[in-house]
């Protein structure tokens, strides 16, 4: 049925072009329409109707049908062609009279009466009295003395009068009739609606009725329509033959309780474009575009709106007219600007502007060409609601602005509703209907707010809660009210937020949602802001705002991160936090290059974690440390000569805050190398490793020697710390999750296969899997002396190559089977674990076949706190310094996967290389010993012994003893780290640093207290304290001995004023006391003077002297 | 008119020929017809309007701002008919919901002439 539609459309465009005439032509055009109309549906008829008609005559009853069809279509058909009304009735009964002889009666009676009905009205209107009699004797004559209030089945209703509980009582009964849901095309669902009732008709005609009772379809669920039927059986007969149903899907029953649901209409359910309404245009040249609705015809589903025009008046002008046509409807290529209307520039560039009064609003339109209309610069045009969104709320202050600009700029003053900004705001907020309540402040409880209309006018007050009705419950404060206490309540449009210059604001709504700042001027409505985070001025509705507790930088977090906050976007690529918006980060990442930075908008998902390498450090141009917090000079690249701070080092890169730039809140990011340290730092010789003063965390996610060139986009392995001889760095946690979380268990069954690259620049190319995660996988090339990073999907996987010759190691084996060999607490072998050195020299991809590690540690769970212990050997970050050294993982039993991060690290480490082959492999020997060790270490637990090996694991001992530990120690170490305080001593005799934990206070895993009583190898005995309250234990001499794994014990951290003995470091088995703790150091008094240790290094005695008095003990021991 | 009567005696109100723009809905009835049909046919139901051939009338007591199409087949026995008050209606076409009125003056004029229309709430 929607055929004929062609002939409308055009109609519609018509009215459209000509919409602007006054209402005289309107309604002449109107007359066109009609018979415009009239021709469609005569054509319609024609072949919807009559054919329908035709194929159902077909069926039998050919005759009476076809004379009945064509009576109706003649009939209208005269009908149309009558241009008079005068002569309708006798034209149409002749008709009438000619084809359908029997229903001649009745049509003529319905004229008559028609007439009659016209006659009394005529004579009603004549005297202008009422003639109710008259019409009420028509009325029972035609329709049998029912009267019209009843015919709709209300007032008198047999359901009863009341109509909320008449409503009820009609509720589906079980003897009611069923509804049936059915399929539908998506579109044609009132055409099904309308050609089953037609189809009822003309069967019902024949006299084999459908038996449906109704069917019906909602607007707002597409491809369904609704049958009300006793039986399916009477569905499908009613449904048989309609294009329109899909006969696939047999009609669903609608339960009973659903039956209500389905036929009720959802009222207001969505908010209507109407006059005033801010909408945007969907589509098109002015698409994205603010535009406001001028007037909206429902009927036609079009509206009227007002934009800033996009005309490129010179392209205007210099198309020639023949193109016009040719080029009609095509966009420009490039946007136009959007401009306000300025007829002097049409003029000047030749073209065509007249001015039009439109007669109905007195309004004067300038016509440009004809066919574009504007209106106090803005144009006007016409479009179809489908193509607009409406703004639930305000648009932004900035856009307004623009919006409002147009009609400003316009000549004459014609924008008298123009106005200044803030009489536009008022004039939105103060009414226009519907438009203006949608976009009303949203109130909250403890806001300002001034009333602004009403009695209080002027008067501030503080919002107390919202009513549920919408209302605002304003608790006065005023000094006009001093002693009003009484809560009044206003409505919202009666008061608005309110601040003052200084205030601390957020935005709440539009496109500065989220952002910080103060308050530095109030305009009325408007405030402008200096923000936080951009530190730019922006201006905003007051009625957009609230108070915010703190800063943006402080406060303004998502999801865990907030501003300036280091965060790790995938395995290569690390970003600061820049802004946070409403449902995204800004991330200023390392990707960038320092003249076009890589600003990325992060979503939550986006981000895998936050990182925090506060003790990174990395070389400047000129070979100096830098670390974090460091003043720098950007000494090369395009940022030359600014200078900043330094807030991050990842991976060769620094991220500098500077003041001299404004965007991105001042962050850059740059190579370390570009920058030079402030104050001269003298330079260190660059000893691989030979740094570590002041960077414990030196391997981070990095290379550690950006400065060198080298291959730097890796992270740190583990094995590449131990490399460098036990450098200074224990790794941070950060590396080890990161490393450990990348890589999957799946990830590393791939590892050691070799495949073919399917796509990408080394397509064709075959490698072996280094490692891999769930995006990329790195491999190293069977032609090229190269590891590259190809993306997962670029792979074919194959399955022959996959190497499961790797031995099964006989390293994890034995560790496996004697958790005493975890390296944590077996300071007698440091070798065995301690050195990860030789666990790189296994993944070394030149030796597949030599990666133990890997299947060790996927089959051996138990193996992995030998991992985990094994980093907090100070080996390689001299204990203190390692940041989880004090985490039970290091204690722990053998089988638990440790829960610490850093252990994870670890464990990541051997397989976890997997991120990060590339640091090493390239250069191999530059770390890892040399070939001949590997199967030595591969094959035999006594790796301990291999030479190459073992000076790795004495390393760290080198420093231990040579250094103070305290130097890298302090910091923020958590806990005493036992494992760092036994590996402290590596150099000396492994075990000997336990003996000086002789008296002193440790703790169990089991969270028992103990003295340590002795210490024989790998075993300690303790004796079990009894609590005696207020960190107090106590152990007499009858204390239950027990003997403990070196490695369980774990020292309790002393108090100031507490006995303590120094277990590891050069001063390691003196006594003394507590003097005062800073930071991870203690300050203590030895029996001589006053040392700073590093706290990791002091062990409380188990017997402390009772308070006020001295100890007898201690004070022998202090004495000796 | 051509169905008026049908095979019977029965009224019924002819389905819409269209479904374009010209859709309009009798605002006291809710039944849905083309601006033609009313204007041809009147509403089957309300006679008292007379829209017969009065474009104004017409304009006036119909909109086309209706919600969903119900087609009611047997109103005495259909329990949409029952729900939406068209029991007492003709067959036909009918909206599910109208949220339009009478303009006032055609209120006036039922209103002077003692004739009680109330919309069904729906």
């Amino acid at each position: 049925m929607g055929r004929g539609g062609a002939g409308s459309d055009d109609e519609f465009v018509g009215e459209e072009e000509e919409g602007l005439q006054d209402s005289e032509e309107v309604s002449e055009e109107e007359d066109d329409v009609g018979r415009h109309r009239k021709k469609t549906t005569k054509k319609k008829r024609g072949k919807g109707f009559i054919d329908d008609a035709a194929e159902e005559d077909d069926d039998g009853g050919r005759g009476r049908k076809r004379l009945r069809a064509s009576a109706f279509i003649d009939d209208i058909a005269e009908v149309d062609d009558d241009e008079d009304e005068d002569d309708y009735e006798e034209e149409g009964m002749d008709d009438l009279i000619d084809d359908a002889g029997e229903e001649l009666p009745s049509a003529a009676e319905m004229i008559k009466m028609r007439r009659e009905m016209r006659e009394a009205e005529l004579a009603a209107a004549r005297d202008s009295e009422p003639n109710p009699e008259e019409l009420e004797k028509y009325i029972k004559e035609r329709f049998g003395g029912r009267s019209y209030a009843q015919h709709y089945g209300t007032a008198d209703d047999e359901e009863g009068g009341n109509r909320a509980v008449g409503q009820q009582a009609l509720m589906p009964t079980n003897a009611d009739a069923k509804l049936w849901v059915v399929r539908c095309g998506e579109g044609q669902e009132r055409e099904a609606v309308v050609c089953l009732l037609q189809k009822c008709y003309d069967l019902g005609r024949r006299g084999t009725p459908l038996l449906i009772k109704a069917v019906f379809c909602q607007d707002h669920l597409k491809g369904y329509i609704y049958v009300e039927a006793f039986k399916e059986a009477h569905v499908k007969e009613a449904l048989r033959g309609l294009r329109m149903i899909y006969g696939s899907k047999p009609p669903q029953l609608v339960p009973l309780k659903e039956m209500v649901d389905a036929i009720r209409v959802m009222r207001g359910a969505e908010k209507n474009i109407e006059a005033g309404s801010w909408v945007r245009v969907k589509g098109g040249l002015y698409k994205g575009d603010l535009a406001k609705v001028i007037d909206t015809d429902p009927s036609t589903q079009r509206g009227t709106i007002k934009l800033v025009p996009r005309i490129d008046l010179a392209a205007m002008a210099a198309r020639k007219p023949e193109d016009a046509r040719s080029n009609f409807g095509k966009q420009p290529k490039v946007k136009p600007q959007a401009r306000p209307f300025n007829p002097d520039e049409a003029r000047a560039h030749r073209l065509d502007v007249i001015q039009q009064r439109d007669r109905a609003t007195g309004d004067v339109y300038l016509i440009l060409n004809g066919n574009h209309r504007f209106l106090e610069g803005y144009i006007v045009r016409t479009v179809a609601l489908k193509g607009l969104e409406l703004q639930e709320q305000l648009p932004p202050l900035d856009e307004l602005q623009k919006f409002n600009a147009a009609s400003q700029s316009d000549e004459g003053g014609a924008g008298a509703g123009g106005g200044d900004l803030a009489g536009l705001v008022q004039a939105e907020a103060g009414g226009e209907g519907a438009a203006a309540a949608a976009a009303a402040a949203k109130f909250e409880k403890g806001n300002t707010v001034l009333v602004i209309d009403g009695d209080l006018k002027n008067i501030r007050g503080i919002v107390q809660h919202i009513a549920e009705d919408g209302g605002v419950m304003v608790m006065p404060q005023d000094a006009n009210l001093p002693d009003f206490t009484d809560v009044i309540r206003f409505e919202p449009r009666e008061v608005s937020k309110f601040f003052e210059s200084g205030e601390h604001v957020k935005v709440m709504h539009g496109q500065h949602d989220g952002e910080t700042g103060m308050v530095v001027r109030v305009e009325g409505p408007v405030c402008t802001i200096f923000t936080d985070a951009t530190q730019q001025e922006i201006r905003v509705f007051a009625r957009d705002l609230t108070h915010a507790v703190a800063t943006a930088s402080a406060t303004d977090s998502l999801g865990g991160y907030e501003m300036h906050d280091l965060v790790v976007l995938d395995n290569t690529t690390v970003g600061v936090v820049v802004n946070v918006e409403a449902d995204a980060l800004r991330v200023l990442t390392n990707q960038g290059r320092p003249d076009k930075p890589d600003i990325r908008m992060c979503r939550l998902p986006d981000i895998k974690r936050k990182m925090d390498n506060r003790r990174a450090s990395v070389r400047d141009g000129g070979g100096n440390d830098v670390g974090v917090g460091d003043a720098v000079d950007v000494v090369d690249g395009p940022l030359k000569g600014r200078s900043g701070t330094v807030r991050y080092i990842m991976r060769g890169f620094v991220f500098v805050q500077t003041r001299e730039v404004a965007e991105n809140a001042g962050f850059i990011c740059l190579q370390a190398r570009h920058t030079k340290v402030r104050g001269g730092k003298t330079s260190r010789p660059s000893a691989v490793g030979m740094t570590p003063g002041r960077s414990p965390a030196y391997g981070l996610l990095a290379s550690p020697h950006p400065s060198r060139g080298g291959p730097s986009n890796v992270m740190a392995s583990p094995g590449r710390q131990g490399g460098f001889g036990g450098g200074p760095g224990g790794g941070p946690q950060g590396a080890g999750v990161y490393s450990g979380r990348v890589s999957t268990q799946q990830d590393k069954m791939l590892e050691g296969r070799t495949i073919t690259i399917k796509k990408g620049p080394h397509r064709g190319m075959r490698g072996r899997i280094i490692s891999a995660t769930a995006t990329h996988v790195r491999l190293e090339l069977e032609a090229q002396m190269k590891t590259v990073t190809v993306d997962r999907s670029h792979l074919s996987l194959e399955d022959g190559g996959r190497n499961e010759a790797a031995p099964r190691p006989g390293y994890g084996d034995p560790s496996a089977g004697m958790p005493m060999a975890a390296g944590g607490r077996t300071p007698m072998h440091p070798g065995i674990h301690a050195t990860p050195a030789h666990y790189s020299s296994h993944s070394t991809p030149m030796h597949p076949g030599m990666t133990p590690g890997r299947d060790a540690l996927t089959k051996t769970p138990a193996y992995d706190p030998a991992w985990a212990a094994t980093p907090a050997h100070p080996g390689f970050g001299s204990g203190g310094g390692y940041p989880n050294a004090g985490t039970p993982a290091f204690a722990d039993t053998p089988g638990t996967v440790n829960p610490s991060p850093g252990g994870m690290g670890y464990g990541a480490g051997p397989y976890g290389v997997a991120p990060s082959p590339a640091g090493y492999a390239p250069s191999p020997a530059g770390y890892a010993p040399s070939p001949a060790g590997y199967p030595a270490a591969a094959g035999t637990p006594a790796v301990a012994g291999t030479p190459g090996i073992f000076p790795h694991a004495s390393t760290p001992g080198m420093y231990a003893a040579a250094g103070t530990p305290g130097m890298y120690g302090g910091g923020d170490m958590a806990a005493p780290t036992p494992g760092g305080a036994g590996y402290g001593g590596a150099g000396g005799p492994p075990a000997a640093q336990y003996q000086h934990w002789v008296d002193v206070e440790v703790m169990l895993p089991g969270g028992e207290r103990a003295a340590v009583r002795s210490v024989e190898g790998p075993s300690a005995t303790v004796a079990i304290g009894r609590e005696e309250g207020e960190r107090r234990w106590w152990y007499g001499d009858d204390a239950p001995t027990r003997s403990v794994p070196v490695g369980d014990l774990q020292l309790v951290q002393p108090d100031r004023k507490d006995q303590i003995r120094i277990t590891s470091g050069e001063l390691a088995g003196e006594y003394g006391e507590l003097v005062g703790t800073d930071g991870g150091d203690g300050i203590v008094k030895l029996a001589s003077d006053i040392k700073i240790l590093p706290l990791a290094d002091i062990g409380r005695l188990a017997m402390q002297p009772p308070a006020g008095g001295a100890f007898k003990r201690t004070q022998e021991l202090i004495a000796k | 008119m051509a169905d008026e009567g049908g095979d019977g005696d029965k009224l019924v109100a002819q389905p819409p020929t269209d479904l374009g723009k010209s859709l309009r809905c009798c605002v006291p009835c809710r039944l849905v017809k083309t601006f033609e049909q009313f204007y041809e046919q009147g509403c089957e139901n309300c006679p008292f309007l007379e829209m017969e051939g009065d474009r104004e009338r017409v304009f006036d007591c119909t909109t086309s701002e209706f919600k969903g199409m119900v087609s009611v087949v047997d109103p005495t026995s259909s329990w949409c008919a029952k729900w939406l008050h068209l029991r007492k209606a003709v067959p036909g076409c009918y909206a599910l919901s109208v949220s339009a009125e009478l303009p006032q003056h055609i209120e006036d004029i039922l209103d002077n002439r003692g004739i009680k229309w109330r919309q069904p709430d729906m």
